[in-house]
């Protein structure tokens, strides 16, 4: 298992905490169609939270990575209402 | 009497000269400010750790590029042909988020149940964090 590589953005601190057990990440569309990808156990796992500094253009970011784990089901995708 | 209002939208009398290089007259009534549908109403990312205690963060109608693919990690060790053990490779599906809030709706963060596995310090500079945000 690759320890978490937590990066640090723009000078806000996002604790490295242990290996996450799952990831999920879930995207709604209008109408109600979604898509989720879930992840257990994910070999790797990158994150970055930077914080709007009250300038333009200067909304909150995220940057995420992960990589599914073969024993653990890999990347499972769940979908209602895509084409 | 009042004089009647102006709408917003109406334009100046220009002079011929400058009229002209602007582009062609378009009248109020022609006038249209819609707000894009989103293409994405909202995603939310949440991570669950082992002790139960989980983290969410949402955001609605943000500017999302997610990408799917596959890259090669090692999983594990397997006996080599010779004495010693050799790298076991598998390709595995990836998947890459970039999100950028949508000034109106913002970020929204929430932690569930207790976060027992962080040290002091990170627990420290976890509640740093938080009041940046404007969490409390």
């Amino acid at each position: 298992m690759t320890a978490p590589a937590v990066v640090h953005g723009d000078g806000t601190v996002e604790p490295a905490g242990p290996d996450p057990s799952r990831v999920v990440l879930l995207v709604e569309y209008p109408g109600g169609a979604f898509r989720e990808f879930t992840a257990a156990w994910p070999l790797e796992w990158r994150f970055a939270v930077a914080p709007s500094d009250g300038k333009p253009r200067s909304e909150p970011k995220i940057a995420l990575m992960f990589a599914g784990n073969p024993d653990a089901g890999g990347i499972q995708v769940r979908q209602e209402g895509m084409a | 009497m009042h004089p009647p209002r102006r709408n917003r939208f109406e334009r100046q009398a220009l002079p011929a000269a400058a009229a002209s290089d602007l582009l062609p007259e378009v009248s109020a009534s022609q006038v249209r400010y819609e707000e894009e549908a989103p293409e994405i109403s909202r995603v939310l990312v949440r991570v669950e750790y082992a002790d139960g205690t989980a983290r969410e963060y949402e955001a609605k109608e943000p500017e999302v590029t997610i990408t799917e693919g596959m890259s090669t990690r090692r999983t594990g060790l397997a006996v080599g042909a010779g004495d010693g053990f050799a790298p076991v490779s598998h390709a595995v599906p990836t998947l890459t988020v970039r999100l950028s809030a949508h000034p109106r709706h913002n970020l929204h963060i929430r932690t569930h149940g207790p976060w027992k596995m962080l040290s002091g310090e990170a627990h420290s500079a976890l509640a740093s964090f938080l009041a940046a945000m404007g969490y409390s």
